[in-house]
């Protein structure tokens, strides 16, 4: 089999198993990649009797059956998953040189279409060996035979001189403006957080592994016990369950943020049209994000790939300040009557709210509450009385929605937000330092209006396990959960292993998968009008240019046949070409030797040199790296007479 | 004018007519190729398609395709700047066989994928995966149709290594023509043996003549019919030797097919064998591959030109 085609085989067999590892497989694609690869082993039983085109329209037919099946597909992944197979295809189908080209160029769209489904370090490398094992067929199917080794140190290097063009295309070309939205539709991710908050339907909380954001800061991070990040506000309460009640009210002209960016959010796809972050500041782009009045960061849409966001101080956080309405204290009277008497109760001692909070933190600590990943399911009629004077087991949704209701019951204004919490801090060699959030750290907690001070975050869990909001979710589990958690069975040097290359991975996506047209734009005038470093990098992307194009034009041009001792041998010749000595077709080395020294009489001992040592080496003992040595010399004394000669 | 007259006129144009041509910027052409063209495009539909899904991954690609197809654009064009091409001494053949027509070719540099073809009807390709530094001896399939003497005609040397996205070619007319005799068909001729051999005059063989082989050995016959100054060699009688002559109630081309094709048959079996023409010359018995070419070029000249 040629050496092109195995090239290509290898490129679409990496391509389909990252898009195994990356869900982008379809079922039909999934299967009918590899069979097809296989059958490629024997091409000739497919290309009898019309079996090619019988199988092509069948995966045609196959995909426009099983396509609009995928529920959570978008049409781009669709699309996507019939040109892999279609690719997979018309590799079996290539037999000569134009079809194995057209083959490849199928693979280089399917590879672009997966890196547009999966920007992770791992996808892009695979993918850009994916292109790497392309462009070697390519060279292999214009060169016929050759080494293998010889052809990755071309591909290799040719690929290699090219990158500051692509740099430097990538960096300064501009980009033309997004004309129509093409989702990625890699899937929306899956989320830790959901846009309901249903505590007693929920037997056993799934914790999904999984990163959810990477945070960069501009200063020090927050202390553990204040890295609260909100993502959603729920304030409708329908005596079971909480959800996100009136649609957002968003701020019509949105402050400018003061400032460069505090917060840097790398966020991974989420099923939900809203944004983590701190609480504090404003969005940096207010086009992109804006600012609730209950204080989300709303997008307006589901992120189906990641997204990099930054937050910026303002003079204050406005939705803090924002007055309670309705929604803020509705409550389904008879709902949960125990719980609404025990609200009665703290109401009739005091009607301070912030005694209120009080005298509920003093309860939740005194009547058992214990946390627990397995709390069990809660009856439909009054689950939460259930909770509260029964079961006293649940994770931080049963705290929050527990203790919303109890403020409401007792008249102050109360709302449930959900978002993360915690986070771990990572210091990376091959990056800044970050707070990773995985999906396992989503959290809910409670916000409850204080006059004078606005919304007040108050977190009941914190009061029943205090663990949580000081070291992790782990560290607070029991031994029975704490197995259900995925990253704590690792050992420590896989988390090591594991964290150094989130490290490399935040820089990748941070550096190169977010570039856009804005950042752009921002870089260069840096260079312009900086203090020179945007000249000396384009002076370093040239000459590494240059220095890439030496290269691959000595590669290009180097003479790949025979031995390292007839390249060698080789190499003096050429020095006797300056001299307008070269061997006659059919001429032995030897008579070409006599015919030269019979002409350049000066350089007899150097051609007896070269003539024994290289038939010591073919007829003899000797080694080939002394004669390489040997003959490098002699090579040196034709080229010194030669100088002379012209000089 | 049609496309194709206009196209061949180009490539007249074109052509260089030397025995030695070196290629460089003034003979070398150089064209984006089909699969060059659909390279652009798929470099331009993931452009499209990491701009528009904000995928720096296909625009990344995009980039680096582009940036293939510039950097193609020199090497396909380097791998045969600098090439020398020299015509070599040419053997004579028959119509309608495949034959090879020998190059010199010098390359300071290894070169991949080359491409050589005859710019006639029906000429068959020759790709060399590629050459190494040196001086190498290339045969090129070379065919003609009619005998005669002809010119080899129009050459393309193209290569588009290293990644197929551009073509660089260069046309060449080499002069070095070449004696091609009729085809080979079997039929009948005219026999003589040894014993019914032609007078003494018809055994000479002729070769061109020099001053140091005296006035006596000059052909004066031959010089009276205006076919230069020739001598004649006298070789001993071979008891085995076969005269063949064209068959007399044969037109003449035919005749003279069906004599190359037994004048084949007797060599190949090493017997001795001469050629006799209706005008009366005649080549005397030999053997071996160079009594063979001397045949062919009897045979594809003949009759020959006065003014030859």
């Amino acid at each position: 089999m040629p050496l092109s085609l195995r090239l290509l085989q290898l490129a679409q067999a990496l391509l389909w198993g990252q898009l195994l590892v990356g869900g982008q497989l379809q079922p039909l694609a999934a299967v009918g990649i590899p069979t097809l690869l296989a059958l490629s082993l024997r091409p000739s039983w497919l290309r009898a009797g019309g079996r090619l085109p019988a199988l092509t329209l069948l995966a045609l037919a196959a995909w426009a059956f099983t396509a609009p099946l995928q529920e959570r597909s978008s049409w781009l992944l669709s699309v996507g998953n019939l040109l892999w197979l279609m690719g997979g295809l018309k590799l079996l189908e290539s037999r000569d040189h134009p079809g194995r080209r057209r083959a490849c160029l199928v693979l280089l769209l399917g590879i672009g279409l997966a890196g547009s489904l999966s920007q992770n370090l791992a996808a892009s490398l695979v993918q850009g060996l994916c292109a790497l094992c392309c462009v070697g067929s390519l060279l292999s199917l214009e060169a016929g035979p050759q080494p293998l080794k010889g052809l990755l140190r071309r591909c290799i290097a040719m690929v290699g001189a090219l990158l500051p063009v692509v740099i430097a295309a990538f960096l300064l070309l501009p980009r033309l403006p997004v004309l129509w939205s093409l989702t990625g539709g890699g899937g929306l991710g899956q989320s830790g957080l959901s846009s309901e908050l249903r505590p007693g339907d929920i037997a056993q909380l799934v914790s999904l592994g999984g990163m959810a954001a990477r945070v960069q800061f501009s200063g020090a991070p927050p202390p553990p016990q204040e890295r609260y990040w909100r993502v959603l506000v729920h304030r409708r309460f329908d005596g079971q369950g909480w959800s996100q009640g009136p649609p957002p009210d968003l701020a019509s002209n949105q402050p400018r943020p003061l400032g460069p960016s505090r917060e840097r959010w790398l966020i991974e796809p989420s099923p939900l049209p809203w944004r983590p972050w701190g609480g504090n500041g404003l969005p940096s782009d207010p086009g992109a994000l804006r600012l609730s009045s209950t204080g989300g960061l709303w997008a307006g849409a589901p992120l189906s790939e990641r997204q990099l966001y930054s937050v910026s101080p303002s003079g204050g956080n406005p939705w803090r300040s924002q007055p309670p309405t309705a929604w803020d204290l509705q409550l389904p009277q008879g709902s949960n009557p125990k719980l609404e008497a025990l609200a009665r109760q703290w109401r009739s001692q005091s009607r301070d709210p912030a005694a209120l909070v009080a005298l509920a933190r003093g309860w939740y600590q005194t009547q058992g509450f214990r946390y627990s990943l397995e709390p069990g399911r809660l009856p439909t009629a009054a689950p939460l009385d259930a909770f509260l004077f029964e079961r006293r087991l649940g994770f931080c949704e049963h705290f929050a929605s527990s203790f919303s209701a109890l403020m409401r019951a007792a008249g102050v204004p109360a709302r449930v937000v959900v978002g993360y919490q915690g986070g771990a801090w990572k210091q990376p060699l091959a990056s800044e330092p970050y707070l990773l959030l995985e999906q396992s750290d989503a959290h809910a907690w409670s916000e409850v209006w204080l006059p004078g001070m606005g919304w007040v975050d108050v977190d009941p869990t914190g009061w029943v396990v205090p663990e949580r909001m000081r070291l992790s979710l782990v560290a607070s589990l029991s031994a029975k959960d704490r197995q259900r958690i995925a990253t704590a069975g690792a050992p420590g040097w896989i988390q090591g292993l594991a964290s150094q290359w989130q490290g490399l991975d935040t820089r990748w996506q941070l550096w190169v998968m977010q570039f856009d047209s804005s950042q752009q734009q921002q870089l260069l005038p840096r260079w312009l009008t900086g203090d020179g470093q945007g000249v000396m990098a384009l002076l370093s992307l040239a000459l590494c240019l240059a220095g890439g194009l030496v290269l691959v034009l000595r590669l290009e041009r180097a003479d790949d046949s025979g031995d390292a001792a007839r390249q060698s041998l080789n190499h003096c010749l050429r020095e006797l070409n300056a001299l307008s000595l070269e061997p006659s077709p059919g001429e032995t080395l030897q008579q070409f030797v006599e015919r030269a020294r019979q002409q350049e009489p000066a350089l007899g001992e150097a051609l007896q040199r070269l003539l024994t040592l290289y038939n010591m080496y073919r007829f003899g003992t000797m080694a080939q790296r002394p004669l390489q040595q040997e003959l490098r010399s002699v090579r040196k004394q034709l080229r010194a007479y030669g100088r002379r000669g012209t000089t | 004018m049609g496309f194709a007259e206009w196209w061949q006129g180009l490539q007249r144009r074109l052509s260089r007519r030397s025995p030695h041509l070196q290629l460089g910027h003034r003979n070398l052409y150089i064209f984006l190729s089909r699969f060059g063209a659909l390279w652009l495009i798929t470099a331009a539909v993931l452009y499209l398609l990491g701009t528009q899904a904000k995928s720096n991954t296909s625009v990344l690609l995009a980039f680096l395709m582009l940036s293939l197809l510039g950097l193609s654009l020199f090497l396909t064009h380097l791998n045969l700047q600098g090439l020398e091409l020299e015509v070599q001494q040419q053997q004579a053949c028959c119509a309608g066989e495949q034959h090879p027509y020998w190059i010199q070719v010098r390359s300071k540099t290894w070169r991949p994928g080359l491409r050589w073809q005859w710019l006639s009807p029906g000429a068959e390709a020759k790709q060399l995966h590629h050459i190494q530094p040196g001086s190498h001896r290339i045969s090129l399939p070379w065919c003609a149709q009619r005998r005669g003497v002809h010119p080899p005609g129009r050459l393309l040397l193209c290569t588009s290594a290293p990644l197929g996205l551009f073509r660089c070619w260069t046309y060449w007319e080499p002069p070095e023509r070449l004696w091609v005799a009729p085809h080979r068909r079997p039929g009948p001729v005219q026999e003589h043996t040894i014993t019914d051999a032609p007078d003494g005059d018809l055994l000479d063989t002729l070769q061109p003549w020099r001053p140091e082989q005296g006035w006596q050995r000059v052909d004066w016959k031959a010089q009276a019919r205006g076919r230069g100054w020739l001598s004649k060699s006298f070789t001993a009688l071979d008891q085995n030797a076969l005269w063949l002559a064209p068959a007399a109630r044969c037109p003449l081309e035919d005749a003279l097919e069906h004599l190359c094709d037994r004048l084949w048959h007797e060599l190949q079996q090493g017997r001795p064998t001469g050629l006799v023409f209706p005008d009366g010359s005649a080549l005397a018995p030999d053997t071996g591959n160079a009594h063979w070419q001397r045949c062919l070029i009897a045979l594809a000249e003949w009759p020959p030109c006065p003014s030859a």
